[in-house]
């Protein structure tokens, strides 16, 4: 029996339409009289407990360099950035450890390497993804691009760390352009638009190849160069989102464009980069088989591409890559499984978020009238004090053995919040995931001291009696 | 609109007059979605006692989400305080039953039994896709509400949306093929 996507949403709907009881409003009125279980952040604990997280030891020295590009007397290129280096990161990691670390980590990972996989070692190159011109520059070509009027200014948040610029009101009023001139010289356009609970539907916005053709000119104009072809659409009744992403050496790489048009045919949003990717060197590589045991490291986690699916970040939950499927109706672009470079990422399953957290020193500005901006830093609830059996138990250890790895480009932050490309390998992983792993021999770039996440055993009395 | 209480707001014994918080003015209007929201997820005796649970847990956190962005805010804070009855519910069971990741999202034991083949497809998603479903068709949220609701983007929760439709329809259609 074929279900349409409006019978399926009807189904649901009928399936879980349980009825709810009547809630007085003395919950509410009652709610600053109430002991709430207290909100621990986790990560934050953890931390803490860790020291300092932004100390770096660079990795010793070892054989480097097939190409002459870096010798053993000259430091690494750069430091990679540390699980508490960043704000944005440690958003996502307080976020992911206090939505899922709550629930103990009871499945442990093993990766064994299987016969597969290469056993030699080879080259790649590394690339800085360097921002270009000036933040002012930039706004006004993107405020020109989308119809803003003003000039730019210094943003209310703005700081010698986070230098923020905008064009445009800050309080959400009308359209705004704003970027934060740090890492790849982000930049986001904003058009709050009112709320309609009655969308056209069909949906106004561009369909399919109209989409791309209109996207690929945007991005261009704001310094991407994409055939349409190469741009993925993405649409549901709400919005058409479409994608494009920055091609270096032949390869998709995890840095995306993207702009997105209302169910009313406006643009409500769209960010960008403002970068060019500098060619700092050809370096050796391990092979994929010694590369497996890396897995293990989250520091040598890094972004592939959204011909690949996964989240390489220790973050497993919602540290996202780009990636997409266009919906299969209509005229939107389809993607062809297995088929790279053009609108599909290539692989089924679970699949991976678009590039958002993993810009590290990115934040954006709390006024931001962007709807993706995240509210908080997320609560966690403190599990109950249930007393812990003795002894604890041992997590169950899944043993997966890896027998593919595709050699990529990999999207990697360092310690000052810089994008870089490196080389790399795709794993993938049994569930349909991909995950990256920098494949760059020792001592080519420095990997920050490891930081253990403890998690905490459950400890009485940490709960508030209601 | 912001929610934070003036100073003058009156407090008796913990309870605020309800005619003069922004907050109670704001919150109330979703104390339906809530309830329906718990009333999906946790026995029907329970769902008084959790959205206490949540409202007081918004009401410390108030002056942290957008204006516009309660409901969906509402929703992550009621995830988490359902994952957590749920641990403790199991945890009263068997260690074995603790060991279990316990998740917010509808189960299919929360479904009405009626649609059965939807049940058993409903069964078969993970946790995640039975979550972004129940928020984004069940619960209505647009895509930017339901990635407030799940701490993502809004683009990352249409195609999380959109994969999930896909999945459940793909696991309905294989159900129902005899081969």
């Amino acid at each position: 029996m074929d279900t349409t996507p409006d019978d399926l949403d009807g189904r649901l709907k009928r399936s879980l339409d349980v009825g709810a009881p009547d809630l007085s409003s003395d919950i509410v009125t009652g709610a600053p009289g109430r002991k709430a279980p207290r909100m621990v952040n986790r990560g934050r604990v953890a931390q803490v407990a860790a020291g300092s997280l932004t100390a770096v030891a660079a990795v010793s020295v070892g054989a480097l360099v097939i190409g002459g590009s870096l010798t053993a007397t000259q430091p690494p290129l750069f430091t990679a950035a540390s699980g508490g280096a960043d704000g944005a990161r440690i958003a996502g990691a307080e976020a992911a450890i206090g939505a899922d670390a709550m629930i103990m980590p009871w499945v442990q990972y093993e990766y064994l390497a299987g016969d597969a996989l290469g056993t030699s070692g080879g080259t790649g190159s590394v690339y800085e993804l360097r921002r270009l011109g000036t933040p002012e520059d930039t706004l006004a070509r993107i405020a020109s691009l989308y119809g803003v009027e003003g000039a730019v200014e210094r943003s209310e948040w703005f700081s010698d760390d986070y230098p923020s610029y905008m064009v445009g009101p800050e309080d959400g009023t009308a359209p705004a352009v704003t970027t934060t001139w740090v890492g790849t010289g982000n930049w986001w356009y904003s058009n709050p638009l009112p709320f309609r609970e009655d969308v056209p539907s069909p949906s106004l916005a561009p369909s399919g190849a109209e989409a791309q053709r209109l996207a690929a000119d945007l991005f261009a104009g704001a310094g991407l160069t994409i055939s349409p072809d190469q741009i993925v659409v993405y649409a549901d009744e709400w919005q058409t989102t479409a994608t494009g992403h920055l091609v270096v050496a032949g390869q998709r790489t995890a840095l995306d464009w993207s702009v997105s048009w209302s169910a009313t045919g406006v643009i409500q949003w769209a960010s960008g980069h403002a970068v060019e990717a500098v060619e700092r060197g050809s370096f050796g590589t391990v092979s994929a088989r010694d590369a497996v045991e890396r897995l293990a490291d989250w520091r040598w986690g890094a972004a592939p591409g959204p011909d690949f699916q996964g989240d390489v970040s220790f973050i497993a939950a919602d540290a996202p890559v780009s990636s997409g499927m266009a919906r299969t109706e209509g005229d939107l672009v389809e993607p062809a499984p297995g088929e790279p470079g053009v609108s599909e990422p290539g692989s089924p399953g679970e699949g991976v978020d678009p590039v958002e957290p993993t810009e590290p020193t990115e934040p954006e500005p709390a006024p931001e009238p962007e709807p993706t901006v995240e509210p908080a830093p997320e609560p966690t609830v403190e599990p109950a004090p249930e007393p812990l059996p003795e002894p604890l138990p041992e997590p169950e250890v899944v043993t997966v053995t890896l027998d593919e790895a595709t050699p990529t480009l990999l999207l990697m932050w360092d310690a000052d919040g810089n994008a870089w490309l490196v080389p790399g390998y795709a794993f993938e992983m049994p569930d349909g995931w991909f995950s990256g792993v920098v494949s760059l021999v020792e001592g080519v770039i420095a990997l920050p001291e490891r930081v253990e996440f403890d998690i905490l055993p459950i400890e009485e009395g940490v709960v508030e009696d209601r | 609109m912001s929610c934070a209480p003036r100073a003058d707001a009156g407090l008796h014994n913990g309870v605020v007059p309800p005619e003069s918080d922004p907050f109670v003015a704001v919150y109330t209007q979703h104390l339906g979605a809530v309830s329906a929201y718990l009333a999906r997820r946790v026995d029907r005796d329970a769902v008084d006692d959790l959205a206490a649970d949540v409202f007081a847990i918004a009401w410390r956190k108030r002056d942290r989400v957008a204006a516009g962005e309660e409901l969906p805010w509402l929703y992550r804070i009621a995830s988490y305080v359902v994952a957590n009855h749920r641990r403790q519910l199991a945890s009263r069971t068997s260690v074995l039953a603790r060991l279990t990741a316990q998740d917010s999202a509808p189960s299919a034991e929360d479904m009405v039994v009626a649609d059965r083949a939807l049940a058993e497809a409903w069964r078969a998603l993970s946790a995640r896709d039975r979550e972004v479903l129940a928020l984004g068709v069940v619960e209505g949220l647009s895509p930017a509400e339901v990635g407030t609701a799940l701490g993502v983007t809004a683009n990352a929760a249409s195609i999380r949306l959109h994969r999930a439709r896909t999945r459940l329809a793909e696991l309905l259609q294989k159900n129902s093929d005899p081969s």
